[in-house]
């Protein structure tokens, strides 16, 4: 496959997954804006502002409607949900004869449709749409695409961007100091609300939501569960590629950071991880990062010889 | 016919459109489609065609203006034509593909019509088309003319003319693949009506005419790609589609590397050899070791490996000599000199300056005639007769005598019409049509079809994206019996092709054996819009480059 065709299939999942997850995180945390007056709105505004690396937003942008401007519709953004999709679509556009018709449709569809402004009234329905539209995306993917290389790359940018962005999530709820509302939303956040109930019955707590969050192995969102999945999808990559060996331990750069992060997860004591996990959060993101990179240097703009 | 129908307000404007004759009688060929089209009724139809077009927009059936994604129209008539007609028009094409490819053949290797007088020697060396680097060059099968689309116009007498040859890179083929693929999801009942030949084919006897062309050490699986410029060329869903449907990877210049004359691409499993590259690009973008040093675009070193033998091009650097303005001028007599037949198709008329009494003719008809310079571009410096002024006119005159070499003159071709639905309802629209024919070394194959363009705005009579233009889906018709194309040679040899398309050379003796001549197309006279025809508009093989209309006239 080619080497820039990799890479758009790489920002193909990771924009898709990001115009999911803001949407996500939108949905919920700008409705809790009217579900709980116990904190200044202001406050919940910046905190989401944070999370999206807007550090010191404006007091002018602190209000709901400036908030979906900037995060939801604006089209110039990458980090909105209408500039993932957009950049999402673009990259389609320069992959179409890899895509299957179906998935190129959908995405193409999808920015036919995007509104230009949503009103706070009508956010949820857009975020609604927001979420069918990247289901639908993910679900050609999953229907419709041979299991090659392309799909793999598709994969791993989405599973890459989810880790990412549940780190932090993680980070913005601050849970040194919460009740078990400010838990809900968090775990509401992550789409993770009903799962969570369903596996503790009911008893929320803020240690119990964050080690479902960071460990539980059979929630598709949980940073371990995540981290497991992009072990087997780079490792299926190395061995499409006849660079897979049938030991412990590889010289693979991204296998070792991804293998690295998870055993950090699984052996060690929860509360080592939960005790300082804001930094534990930001080495998650780095180690991302880090993995970026190296699929950089090995597929998508090798140094290569003659 | 049902009472208050579809075309029932429908109004011909002369004897020019393809479907209603001017006394208001259904065309034959058209009479099924007509049918099919008045029981859908008004409202239905609307909503089928609105339908189609936004299955276009689903699909991002786009062409790029101006760095601008557009959705490219589809005119929910289609176009019918009988299988005599197509079984003329695809011996025709193929015949002068094949002219072509002896001329260029001729060119770049001994120069006999030049020799011979066939040619004149400056037709070569003033054009800016021949590349020196290819000079000597010999394709591996010998194929130059891989892809080609030659634009057609049907005259006053209803028969299809030569426009222009576009043997460089010609685009417009995906149009045709998925117009079809849109007509036969949106009124499958119309293709009841009669028996369409398939146009889906294509994309497999391309990739086959690709393989055709690998060097011999490409092996037995040689690696064939498409190279465009990138997403916001015009072409550039054409780009995609052809790639997606013949399962080859789309390059850009900056995915391909030369080494050691050899070139490759760089994939995620390192660098892979390529045998065969399907160009979209223009020739002086390639390559910037010997086109433009300046070029950020192409790939060095990829020249070399052309003459190294080691990849093929196609089409071939340096055609553009081939369907360079005059040259066209020349192609019935290339057609006579290389293949010793006489040419099936005529082509526009077109009067070289530099000839005495073609000039004497030009100068007495000035306010007639187009008159354009043989080395204009873009429409630069051309005159339309009807339109110019008397001081326009007598300067023109003066730079013709002063320059006649310079220059070549065109009458003003009536194009005929077919209704087209626009708000009011079908109105009568201009077509043109440019079929596509590949060549794998062995046949050159016609795709039955080819891309009708429609200029949409009233009155308009530049078939142009660009300008508003649309398309049609274009219905060759199967026939039921095999039909005789007679191409008059010396030696006394025809082709005898049936309905389907397929020709195979008969001896004189078997003439007798099916003498069944071409039906007459029903006589399309005196219609009264008019269209400027001109010669391609250099580097712009994307677009059809017909040059604007003296007038406003209205269609009707």
């Amino acid at each position: 496959m080619l080497s820039r065709i990799a890479d758009s299939l790489y920002w193909i999942g990771r924009y898709v997954e990001r115009a999911d997850q803001t949407a996500r995180i939108l949905d919920v945390d700008l409705q809790v804006l009217a579900e709980d007056a116990t904190r200044p709105a202001e406050d919940r505004l910046q905190e989401i502002h944070r999370m999206f690396g807007r550090p010191a937003a404006a007091a002018e942008d602190l209000t709901a409607q400036r908030t979906l401007d900037l995060l939801a519709t604006d089209r110039s953004n990458p980090s909105s949900v209408a500039g993932s999709l957009l950049v999402a679509r673009e990259n389609a556009r320069g992959a179409r004869e890899v895509l299957s018709t179906e998935v190129w449709e959908a995405l193409n569809t999808t920015r036919l449709e995007l509104p230009r402004t949503v009103h706070p009234s009508r956010m949820h329905a857009f975020f609604r749409w927001s979420k069918d539209r990247c289901a639908v995306i993910n679900g050609l993917v999953e229907a419709s695409m041979v299991r090659d290389e392309a799909w793999l790359f598709l994969r791993i940018g989405q599973l890459i961007e989810r880790i990412d962005m549940i780190s932090r999530i993680l980070q913005a709820h601050d849970l040194e100091d919460t009740d078990d509302g400010a838990v809900a939303v968090l775990l509401r956040t992550c789409s993770a609300h009903e799962a969570f109930i369903r596996a503790y019955r009911g008893q929320v707590s803020a240690a119990r939501a964050t080690e479902f969050l960071l460990l539980d192995s059979l929630f598709p969102r949980s940073i371990a569960h995540c981290l497991a999945e992009l072990e087997t999808a780079l490792e299926t990559l190395a061995r499409l590629h006849g660079t897979a060996f049938d030991r412990l331990g590889t010289e693979d750069p991204a296998r070792r950071a991804v293998g690295a992060a998870l055993a950090s997860l699984r052996y060690r004591r929860l509360g080592e991880v939960t005790g300082n996990l804001q930094d534990e959060m930001e080495h998650l993101q780095t180690a991302m990062r880090w993995i970026s990179g190296a699929l950089d240097t090995q597929y998508f703009s090798p140094q290569q010889g003659g | 016919m049902s009472g208050a129908s579809l075309f029932s307000g429908y109004e011909p404007g002369g004897d020019g459109d393809e479907m209603i004759a001017a006394d208001g009688t259904v065309r034959e060929t058209y009479a099924g489609l007509h049918a099919g089209l008045t029981d859908l009724g008004v409202e239905e139809f609307g909503a089928r065609s609105e339908s189609l077009a936004r299955s276009y927009l689903a699909q991002g059936v786009t062409f790029d203006y101006a760095g601008e994604e557009r959705p490219f129209p589809i005119d929910a008539v289609p176009r019918v034509i009988a299988p005599e007609e197509w079984a003329r028009v695809s011996v025709g094409i193929a015949q002068r593909v094949r002219a072509l490819e002896a001329f260029l053949d001729d060119l770049y290797t001994e120069q006999r019509a030049i020799g011979d007088g066939v040619v004149p020697a400056e037709l070569v060396s003033s054009s800016t088309y021949v590349v020196e680097a290819m000079r000597g060059y010999r394709p591996p099968n010998g194929v130059r003319i891989h892809i080609s689309g030659i634009d057609l116009v049907r005259d006053g007498s209803g028969g299809f003319r030569v426009l222009e040859d576009n043997v460089r890179t010609p685009s417009g083929v995906s149009y045709v693949l998925s117009n079809r693929r849109a007509m036969t999801q949106t009124f499958p009942e119309l293709f009841a009506r009669y028996s369409v030949r398939r146009v889906d084919e294509y994309p497999g006897r391309l990739l086959r005419a690709l393989e055709a062309a690998a060097p011999e050490s490409a092996g037995g699986d040689p690696t064939v790609v498409v190279l465009t410029p990138g997403r916001y060329n015009s072409a550039y869903f054409e780009h995609s589609l052809l790639a997606r449907t013949m399962g080859v990877e789309l390059v850009e210049g900056s995915d391909l590397v030369v080494r050691n004359d050899r070139v490759y691409m760089r994939t995620t499993a390192g660098l892979q050899r390529v045998d065969v590259i399907y160009k979209r690009t223009d020739d002086d973008f390639l390559d910037p070791e010997v086109f433009r040093p300046d070029s950020m675009l192409g790939v060095p070193g990829l020249i070399r490996a052309v003459l190294a033998g080691t990849v093929v091009l196609a089409n071939a650097v340096g055609n553009g000599i081939a369907d360079d303005k005059l040259t066209y001028t020349y192609v019935p007599d290339l057609i006579r000199y290389y293949l010793r037949e006489e040419p099936v198709l005529p082509n526009v008329d077109t009067w070289r300056l530099e000839e005495d009494h073609a000039r004497e003719e030009v100068l007495d008809r000035l306010e007639e005639l187009v008159v354009k310079p043989v080395d204009g571009s873009g429409g630069k410096g051309i005159v339309i007769g009807p339109r110019a002024t008397r001081a326009e006119l007598d300067e023109l005159r003066a730079r013709l005598v002063a320059d006649p070499r310079g220059w070549i003159a065109k009458p003003i071709v009536q194009l005929s019409t077919i209704p087209t639905l626009v708000e009011d309802g079908p109105e009568p629209r201009h077509v043109d049509l440019r079929p596509f024919a590949l060549n794998d070394g062995e046949d050159v194959w016609v795709l039955p079809g080819g891309l009708t363009r429609v200029a949409l705005p009233r009155g308009e009579m530049i078939v142009n994206s660009s300008r508003g233009g649309g398309s049609k889906d274009t219905w060759v018709l199967a026939g039921e019996r095999p039909t005789l194309v007679q191409v008059p040679t010396p030696t006394g040899v025809i082709s005898r092709v049936d309905a389907a398309g397929t020709d195979e050379q008969l001896e004189d003796g078997d003439m007798d054996r099916d003498d069944e001549r071409l039906a007459e197309p029903a006589p399309i006279t005196a219609a009264i819009p008019m269209i400027v025809v001109e010669q391609p508009v250099d580097g712009a093989t994307d677009q059809h480059a017909t040059d604007p209309h003296p007038t406003d006239e209205e269609a009707r």
